[in-house]
């Protein structure tokens, strides 16, 4: 019943806005498309719900669709976890773009005083107009349909409805930017995408072979180990899993943007609408980890043999050098966008260790661990959507009021836009990975995973797990960095532009979406038993369930208390010695007050005295260069800048600056050219000068040297087949002979 | 009866919390004054530090730089909060705290990170180019520091069964056995974590005349009366919780087993002892020092990467 109606709404949504096509930026019609996706998002997250919660598997199928086909669907927990995730995004983000679209639909009119640009007009009709808010719905609705498809076919008709509708996002919003780099990146987004579909498609073509169906229930039949029907020798069926782990893996990859595949992240995330980044990034991105899953624990099952560990190991070395490389280019980027885009990068890594970790502990047969990896790599995938979704609508919002999301010009943000700015702040520590936030708490299960690698019983793997910990630990390091430069440098201290400095607060319907995702973020911090026992729910799994205030206990060896966790207990904790603290120095600051005289003049008269003989006093030296502030009566106070007097904006520091001494140590990967261009007054005297300009270029690594070789290596070769296409009519007579030769030889021969 | 005891746990669990809190401005009192006599100076008395904070709390009036946020008034708070909850989650005297259950040892790191990022949020608040600098020094420093924190909870993990502090530090007051080779490779990286989380020198000089080369200094420039009384007192706290977690991890040397009023009496003046003795043994180390260069700190932590991994092999293998 509810999957009808959710699908329903869903494609009402959708043939609405394709129905009034011609009348751009209507505000009614705008709002009945998204409060359609909004309701059809609930409903969803309702279904979703009621599978988990009622453990019952929905199915339904149409059969004979498409000749030999049948359409069918199968909604079981792991499924309804994904659309749970999508669903709350897409809700979200629903809720956010009605007032997106509207402020750009405005800024048509309002005020030039932050002198916008005809790109960024061309950009706001984008968002308004009726084929994008079509493509908005289309989007959600495939990827809802990606993961409900229980037929290889559907799912990748529905998984490339998904990625074109993507494509159009970042095509259209060409008039940002200059057309030749937009055009540039949307294609090589396409093609990777692309080929990650191929991959994917010669997975299930795999698959087939060995099954004769498209069916994923007969994938996961005839692919489990224990069964080796069908004339199959176990060699052989070995053979089958190890392709199709990696066939998967490569385009399930590609998908998730893992190093060296994530190019086409940085290039497109920036591009699109920040409405559809944040679904990108939120739930699109997903999908890759869905498909992984489905693979993983579904069709291609990990078994309990070592035989298998290898794809674990694969995993966690791919997904740890994903997460250091995708936060190292996070740091040095000064774009909040491709920050936020790079850092998607650094979350995916993690999720696939996490992953990795869930499929070795399963391939030694350590069914606990395993437990205790899926929980660690499920719930880091819901709070990535969280958060990400939560950061990239609050880059929009900063989007949409300063029409840069340049961090160099941004800065001051948090007077003009105090909730968005509150709002951004918990996105970032919970991103960051702090307590008392979401992200802490999947962090933490990711590194007692990792920890608990200690009982897998090979020390070769032990000790490489060891090591590809502390890739894990520096990612961790460096993503609290990115997020300290993202949120210090846009939001606070003073405007570096006009363009923040005039910025105003975003309507009421932006901020409702992201303080929603922000609570969220804060209750699965503060109670992560809520998140735990969901999944273990969603996965049918064997581990007790958490009371709501429960603490999070592992033990090992059933004796000792290795780690707990109690979000709750620290929360108070914090709380409780907050007040504490603040009501002790209340009181003494109180009770001082008839003293302080007294108690002043003894201090500086020992002080006085006791150092004499010495050259400088021993107590701190900023509370003495301080104290002269203290004297004057005012509030505030200019910030000293060293004596200058006339500091402006630009004497602060800089996030390009910000970034520099991680940019310094890593400087292998980013091959930094520094140009230091000076002009002077004179051209004989070169002590006058004029003006200092430094241009700092990094480049990718990556993109240079491994896309580069592999473009040229392509096209050399596809220079060369070119030669075969003659255009003449005999010659390809002669290919059709030649084929049809072989092929006769083949069958003769049996092959 | 029962209700007694774990009374008693409680209080013994409140005062250990409130020793550290309440000693931590003695302890950096004596590394000052150890500083100044090997400097041939007499140096402040020992108890300077604390009427340092007596006169700066007693400062009523507020000074905000007219550029920064809310974040630049809230940051100390959040900061001393943090920093001193993490004081009760460990063991100090007594093998283990009845509130360590609460959260493990990366609840602590993760306790102080949200401390440093409200500071280095608070310091790029004011707009100044010093805390812009400090900030991102510091929080360079504690990014590559986080590695090397991870692997050496990794390996106490490892030999003491458990990354919650009650359990590793309980672990090795329970074995009678000198310090095992692999726990020394991880108090190696400990200890240079501290001298570098600590601003001691080699890698930072808070005692410099130039803003420049300052690293926790430059970050909190702008603070003035309580808040900087609270930024003070919580770097104050910050060093004698690392202190006591490497102490009892070397030494669980007459560390109370067991809640009796001899045993928490020995406890306390032997932890009190410890203390003292590795805050004189760090500083004399510090005195022989000169300045490094900040990207020297890199090599040092690369050093400290190394050992952990030599004690990783050795526990496999």
């Amino acid at each position: 019943m509810i999957i009808f109606y959710s699908i329903g709404a869903a494609s009402s949504a959708i043939l609405l806005p394709s129905r009034r096509q011609n009348q751009n930026n209507k505000y009614p019609a705008l709002l009945l498309s998204y409060a359609l996706a909004i309701i059809a998002s609930s409903f969803a997250i309702i279904l979703s719900l009621n599978v988990i919660v009622a453990h019952d598997t929905t199915r339904f199928s149409m059969h004979n669709v498409l000749p030999f086909i049948n359409f069918e669907i199968k909604i079981d927990g792991i499924a309804s976890f994904f659309i749970f995730i999508v669903g709350i995004v897409s809700l979200s983000v629903s809720i956010y773009s009605i007032g997106y679209s509207r402020i750009s639909s405005n800024s048509y009119t309002d005020d030039d005083k932050n002198n916008k640009s005809n790109n960024k007009r061309k950009n706001t009709i984008a968002t308004g107009s009726a084929s994008f808010r079509f493509l908005f719905n289309i989007f959600i609705l495939s990827m809802m349909f990606v993961i409900v498809s229980n037929n290889a076919f559907f799912f990748l008709f529905f998984w490339e409805i998904m990625s074109l509708a993507s494509f159009f996002f970042v095509i259209q919003d060409g008039e940002r930017n200059d057309n030749n780099l937009n055009l540039n990146s949307s294609l090589g987004y396409l093609v990777l995408t692309q080929v990650g579909t191929v991959f994917i498609i010669a997975l299930f073509m795999v698959m087939f072979s060995q099954t004769g169906s498209f069916s994923f229930d007969s994938f996961a039949k005839s692919l489990s180990s224990s069964s080796s029907t069908a004339g199959t020798t176990t060699l052989q069926l070995s053979y089958i899993k190890n392709a199709a782990f990696i066939l998967g893996f490569i385009g399930f990859g590609i998908k998730a943007g893992m190093v060296p595949f994530h190019a086409w992240i940085p290039r497109s995330y920036p591009l699109v609408p920040n409405n559809i980044s944040a679904l990108m990034t939120g739930a699109m991105i997903n999908m890759a980890i869905y498909g992984m899953v489905r693979m993983m624990l579904d069709l291609n099952s990990v078994g309990p043999s070592s035989d298998h560990a290898w794809w674990g190991t694969v995993m966690i070395a791919s997904g740890s050098v994903s997460a250091v490389i995708g936060v190292l280019y996070a740091i040095v980027s000064n774009d909040m966008k491709r920050t936020i885009s790079f850092s998607s990068i650094e979350n995916m890594g993690i999720i696939f260790i996490g992953l990795g970790l869930a499929v070795l502990f399963r391939a030694y047969g350590l069914t606990h661990l395993f437990e205790l990896a899926i929980v660690a790599s499920m719930l880091y995938t819901a709070n990535h959507a969280l958060f990400k979704s939560l950061l990239f609508m609050g880059a929009g919002s900063i989007e949409s009021r300063t029409s840069t999301t340049n961090m160099e010009k941004l800065g001051g943000l948090a007077k003009n836009m105090p909730y968005t700015s509150r709002i951004f702040l918990i996105g970032s520590l919970a991103i960051a990975g702090l307590p008392p936030f979401n992200g802490f708490v999947s962090e933490w299960l990711t590194m007692q995973s990792l920890l608990f690698t200690s009982e897998i019983p090979s020390a070769i793997l032990k000790i490489s797990l060891g090591f590809a910990s502390l890739a894990f630990a520096l990612s961790l390091g460096i993503s609290a960095a990115v997020f300290v430069k993202v949120f210090g440098i846009s939001f606070l201290a003073r405007a570096r532009t006009n363009l923040s400095l005039y910025a105003k607060e975003v309507p009421k319907s932006m901020l409702f979406s992201k303080a929603f995702l922000a609570l969220l973020c804060i209750i699965l911090g503060v109670i992560p038993s809520i998140g735990i026992n969901f999944i273990s729910y969603a996965f049918d799994l064997k581990s007790t369930q958490l009371s709501i205030f429960g603490t999070v206990e592992l033990q090992k060896n059933s004796t000792h208390n290795f780690a707990s966790l109690s979000m709750p207990a620290i929360v108070a904790m914090l709380a409780s010695f907050g007040a504490g603290a603040i009501g002790f120095l209340y009181l003494t600051g109180r009770k001082k007050r008839g003293i302080i005289s007294k108690t002043t003049t003894t201090t500086t008269t020992k002080k006085i005295t006791s150092s004499l003989p010495a050259t400088e006093y021993s107590s701190s030296s900023p509370s003495s260069s301080s104290s002269p502030l203290s004297s004057s009566s005012s509030p505030s106070a200019p910030t000293w800048y060293a004596g200058y007097p006339n500091a402006d904006s630009k004497n602060q520091y800089g996030a390009a600056s910000f970034s520099q001494p991680i940019q310094v140590i890593f400087k292998i990967l980013y091959r930094t050219k520094t140009n230091i261009i000076k002009t002077y007054h004179s051209e004989t005297n070169p002590y006058l000068k004029k003006s200092i300009k430094i241009e700092s270029v990094t480049t990718d690594v990556f993109e240079k040297y491994f896309y580069s070789s592999i473009i040229f290596v392509s096209i050399f070769t596809l220079d060369k087949i070119r030669r075969i296409q003659t255009g003449k009519i005999n010659a390809y007579l002669l290919y059709i002979m030649i084929t049809l030769v072989l092929l006769l030889v083949a069958v003769r021969l049996g092959l | 009866m029962v209700q007694a005891t774990e009374f008693a746990t409680l209080l013994v669990g409140v005062m250990q919390g409130l020793i550290i809190i309440a000693l931590s401005p003695l302890i950096m009192g004596i590394s000052r004054k150890v500083k100044a006599r090997s400097q041939k100076r007499i140096g402040a008395s020992i108890t300077q530090p604390y009427y340092d904070l007596a006169k700066l709390m007693t400062i009523k009036e507020k000074i905000i730089p007219k550029d920064s946020s809310w974040i630049f008034e809230y940051a100390p708070w959040i900061n001393f909060i943090c920093i001193s909850t993490t004081a009760f989650l460990i063991p100090v005297f007594l093998t283990y705290s009845p509130f360590g259950y609460a959260g493990d040892i990366f609840v602590l790191i993760g306790l102080f990170s949200l401390g440093k990022f409200f500071l280095i949020l608070a310091a790029i608040d004011t707009g100044s180019m010093f805390g812009g600098i400090g900030g991102s020094r510091e929080i360079m420093i504690s990014a590559i520091l986080e590695p090397f924190l991870f692997m050496a909870v990794f390996l106490a993990s490892l030999t003491h069964g458990g990354t919650n502090i009650s359990t590793i530090i309980g672990e090795a007051a329970a074995s009678n056995a000198p310090v095992s080779p692999i726990i020394l490779f991880a108090v190696i990286a400990l200890v240079i974590m501290i001298i570098i989380e600590t601003g001691r020198l080699p890698f930072d000089n808070p005692a410099t005349n130039l803003e420049l080369t300052m690293v926790h200094k430059a970050m909190i420039f702008e603070y003035a009366g309580k808040p900087l009384a609270l930024l003070e007192w919580a770097s104050y706290v910050k060093q004698l919780i690392l202190f006591s977690i490497v102490i009892n991890l070397i030494s669980p040397w007459r560390i109370a087993l067991s809640i009796s009023p001899i045993s928490i009496t020995v406890g306390i003046a032997a932890y009190i002892g410890k203390v003292v003795l590795f805050a004189v043994l760090l500083t004399l180390l510090e005195v022989r020092v000169a300045k490094w260069r900040l990207f020297r700190i890199p090599d040092m932590i690369a050093m400290a990467v190394a050992s952990l991994m030599i004690g990783m092999l050795l526990f496999y293998l």
